[in-house]
């Protein structure tokens, strides 16, 4: 477990927990941040800022193959998340599903 | 009709969905910009007509939701419940589609009569997979129309959807079920909303207040405080809530959940992938541009590819502006035997000169922003935030800072107005205070004639080190800000990555004219203002009326002469670079006509230049410390006002003195660190 | 799909490694220029054809640090990475030839708008430089990888 701006690039992690308040927290949950989702990390400077993929795992739809090895669709418009809130989100790699 | 008047049209989307170029398409690009009402956020009207309606149409916040967290949601959400449009067109995007979705359905439950725009159709197709339009307007119950905006299609079907819209009686759409508890909390409050508050559920719907009551929100809360009955309403809704958070946890988190778990389901729905692709063009060209190692150089190299467009490619055009307004247009007044001789010099000498010497950088300035929104266009411009985010945080600032830097490069002005951005109050107001620092257009001809006339083989490093400087100093300076002055911890930042897109010409055209035209109107304006008070400063002495060329005994030439021999003294200014100090309050790009008048040589570079060899003016030490005083000392009075506008004038005020003492202070080092060195 | 690629790849890929080492080069001995200038030193190395300037050096560097990681990608077998820098390189190339032409011309109307003579000097001056010859030499070989990269990311069903 570490938080979203130490995770490598190209990995597959799941978020744990996010320690932000009422407002942060919502704007997250909005961009489909949340505990339990999968998130797909694009590019870290790590530690650092990251650019995430948000994937919604029941959906078939706009999957990669050579990205996410099993069933699942990319929630459109990837996200760069700076050095602060990246550090907020405490994530844990994902090596099966 | 909205009582009576026009039509009124709203148009909300989330960021990056095209939603400024379909209202461009839509008002055929007739738009008046102000600001709304009590704060810094961009108001955009327009006029539409179709077959005879006119309609007014708004265009909102680009926002991802309703909630009271942010000033663009409250703008948003106010509006369309105040001024109850009679049509809201939620422009979603195909490859964007669950957070555009999200946010459609939240206009739903506010009542909102929505038609939604489903753009970038095109973008979605190249990604390799269809959107069923005919399926999503089942699901959402409302008319759903496929747009291209770069292209225009769909447009004419959008503008016709937007009448049949507004000639329909809007219908309450119920689309999300917050699970059997949730539903029963909402229909007991409901009941009791209707009942003891009617005025209140004439403007909302009553559901959508018992939802908002159930998630917390302060504003609708705060809303039913001040109405008899109202408190009543919160103290149920409050009770009602802590019993459901005893089984369900977080109940603002739980319905947001179902609502957007709602999103995803419609989504999930409608979409069919057509064929897979392994990579994508962006992921590709990201790995490069984005890369460990080489991500740095590329950005380094295409802002200096930029720098050079903007610099090099100008001359021309500004020569051309210089002989009509500097040659013709002064020598017509000048030889003019109407007029009285102070109002030719007024004209001449003030006005034209002054104005003049400023409207010459217009080609600098709007080629500098054209090439920077092809690159904000094609998306380039989140990449680099996303590469100077570690740096910035380092000094407790968001990435994105840089891109105001970057704008102010070319003019203050709009760099300051691009704060407005930055979503965290504090980070933006920090901007917006350490943006002045940007070395700006103007202050180039200043450093040219300088390091030009000292610094001989030296010169070009020196220049580029004033840029260099201003970046370091607004780090250090937004460092200390940020953490003394605008207190507070980060919201941080979180931009969407737009894949990389074919640039759109209208739209360059569009974003190049809106920042030009800022510079423009402070030309036209506030420089004009103070050109005219220098003038009067550098005309009239304690003699009565001296005539264009007896600056010496001005009142400017006296103030000038004070401060060289007292403040200035240790930095061994001449009075003739204090003068141009003073004048250069008002515009920087004034600086070195200055240096020309007072020297009696005209306003050419190179004749400035020899003149300051000649009369040994600085010692390449003295010039240098020069140069960063005219990169610090002050913002041009044009960037204040802007910064008044963006901070009030407290603000304002602070950011001229904290310039000003800065500026002394580094000057001081230079000078005082290079005696030390033994330079003389 | 791969097959497409090899045909270009293998006659190419030797010309990409060549031009990455140019502009490695070029880019040095700019910055040498750039350090006898500062310092005084004496004689520039071909000032004319390599400009002794900070900007050019780090355009130079950057496009050339992308030829030779594009090189060491295709060695490595990673066929995105080798077309991604290759192409990036390559635009950024061209990119420099193309500001550099633009100025040219904006230094002939200039001189027209001024009223001074137009001399066969401006051209050569101006022209006659790395960025540009190099840059002449890339702009066929841009299209090529821009091509493949293009495939290699477009439907692959």
């Amino acid at each position: 477990m570490m938080p979203l701006a130490y995770a490598r690039d190209g990995t597959l992690v799941r978020v744990v927990s996010i320690r932000a308040g009422k407002g942060l927290y919502r704007r997250l949950h909005e961009l489909g941040i949340i505990e339990g989702r999968l998130l797909r990390v694009v590019r870290s400077q790590g530690p650092g800022p990251v650019i995430i993929e948000v994937i919604d795992n029941a959906s078939p739809n706009r999957y990669r193959k050579r990205l996410c090895p099993f069933n699942c669709g990319v929630i459109g418009g990837r996200l760069l998340l700076g050095l602060g809130i990246a550090m907020k989100i405490i994530v844990e790699e994902v090596t099966n599903v | 009709m909205n009582g009576g008047k026009n039509a009124l049209v709203a148009l909300v989307g989330i960021p990056n969905v095209g939603k400024s170029l379909i209202f461009n398409r839509l008002t055929g690009g007739r738009a008046w910009v102000g600001n709304w009402p009590g704060v810094t956020v961009e108001k955009k009207v327009g006029k539409l007509k179709i077959n005879g309606i006119e309609a007014e149409v708004v265009d909102l916040p680009g926002i991802y939701s309703l909630t009271p967290y942010s000033v663009d949601e409250l703008i948003a959400r106010n509006f369309i419940v105040d001024e109850k449009p009679d049509v809201v067109v939620c422009i979603a995007s195909a490859v964007n589609l669950e957070r555009s979705l999200y946010l459609a359905v939240s206009l739903l439950e506010l009542g909102a009569n929505v038609v939604l725009a489903l753009n970038m159709i095109d973008l979605a197709e190249k990604e390799g997979y269809k959107v069923d339009s005919k399926k999503l307007e089942e699901l959402l119950g409302i008319p759903v129309v496929e747009t291209i905006a770069t292209t225009g299609y769909g447009i004419d079907e959008l503008k016709n959807a937007i009448k049949n819209a507004l000639q329909e009686k809007k219908k309450l759409i119920h689309t999300v079920s917050y699970g059997k508890e949730v539903e029963e909390a909402i229909r007991k409050l409901e009941k009791l909303i209707e009942e003891l508050t009617p005025e209140l559920s004439n403007r909302y719907p009553a559901r959508w207040i018992a939802v908002k009551l159930l998630e917390g929100d302060d504003d609708i809360q705060d809303k039913l405080a001040e109405l008899p009955g109202g408190k009543d309403i919160v103290v149920q809704a409050n009770s009602l809530r802590n019993d459901l958070e005893k089984r369900l946890a977080d109940l603002e988190s739980f319905i947001t959940e179902h609502r957007y778990e709602k999103a995803l389901e419609m989504a999930r729905a409608i979409v069919k992938r057509v064929v897979t692709s392994r990579i994508s063009l962006t992921d590709a060209i990201d790995s490069i541009l984005t890369h460990k190692v080489l991500g740095i150089p590329f950005a380094l190299s295409i802002l200096y590819l930029l720098f050079r467009f903007a610099f090099e490619v100008s001359p021309p055009f500004q020569d051309i502006i210089d002989i009509v307004i500097n040659g013709y247009l002064h020598d017509l007044v000048v030889d003019s035997t109407i007029l009285p001789k102070w109002l030719a010099s007024l004209l001449a000498d003030g006005l034209i000169a002054g104005v003049g010497t400023v409207l010459v950088f217009l080609p600098v300035v709007a080629f500098f922003f054209l090439g920077f929104a092809l690159l904000e266009d094609v998306g380039y411009m989140a990449r680099i935030a996303f590469l100077v985010d570690k740096l910035f945080s380092k000094f407790r600032l968001p990435g994105k800072t840089i891109i105001p830097l970057i704008i102010g490069f070319g003019c203050n002005v709009p760099g300051v107005m691009a704060t407005r951005t930055i979503e965290d109050e504090n980070d933006r107001k920090t901007a917006a205070f350490i943006a002045p620092l940007a070395s700006c257009n103007a202050r180039l001809p200043v450093y040219l004639v300088i390091a030009g006339a000292v610094l001989g083989h030296s010169a070009g490093f020196a220049v580029l080190s004033m840029y260099v400087l201003g970046i370091v100093l607004a780090l250090i300076m937004g460092f200390v800000f940020r953490r003394f002055l605008f207190k507070g911890p980060s919201s941080g930042f979180i931009m969407e990555l737009p894949p990389y897109m074919k640039p759109n010409p209208s739209n360059i055209a569009m974003k190049t004219w809106e920042r030009t035209k800022k510079f423009l109107y402070k030309a036209g304006t506030v420089i004009l203002l103070g050109v005219v008070i220098v003038w009067l400063l550098s005309v009239i002495g304690p003699a009565g009326y001296l005539g264009p060329n007896n600056i010496e005994e001005s009142f400017a030439g006296i103030i000038g002469r004070a401060l060289s021999s007292t403040i200035f003294k240790p930095m061994g200014w001449d009075w003739r670079a204090t003068v141009a100090l003073l004048f250069g309050f008002i515009a920087k790009e004034v600086v070195v006509g200055t240096f020309g008048v007072l020297y009696g040589v005209g306003e050419e570079e190179e004749s400035v230049a020899r003149a300051i060899v000649e009369h040994q003016s600085f010692t390449p030490l003295t010039g240098y410390a020069y140069m960063a005083f005219v990169l610090i000392y002050v913002p041009c009075v044009a960037t204040l006002a802007a910064i008044r506008s963006e901070l009030g004038l407290k603000y304002a005020v602070l950011t001229l003195v904290y310039e000003i003492v800065l500026a002394y202070v580094v000057a001081l080092i230079i000078v005082a660190g290079g005696h030390a060195l033994g330079i003389p | 799909m791969a097959h497409l690629d090899i045909k270009y790849n293998k006659a190419l890929s030797p010309a990409i490694l060549v031009l990455g080492l140019a502009y490695l080069f070029i880019g040095f001995v700019s910055i040498v220029n750039w350090c006898i200038g500062l310092a005084d030193l004496g004689q520039q190395f071909c000032p004319d054809l390599i400009p002794s300037n900070l900007g050019f050096a780090l355009v130079a560097l950057t496009i050339g640090a992308s030829l030779i990681a594009s090189t060491y990608y295709s060695l490595r077998g990673d066929v995105v990475m080798h077309l991604a820098s290759a192409a990036c390189g390559t635009w950024l190339a061209v990119g420099a030839l193309v500001i550099q032409v633009i100025v040219t011309i904006a230094l002939v109307l200039d001189a027209i708008v001024v009223g001074e003579e137009v001399g066969y000097s401006i051209i050569s001056e101006n022209l006659l430089r790395m960025d540009v010859i190099l840059g002449g030499v890339i702009l066929p070989i841009t299209i090529p990888y821009t091509l493949m990269l293009r495939k290699i990311t477009k439907q692959s069903k």
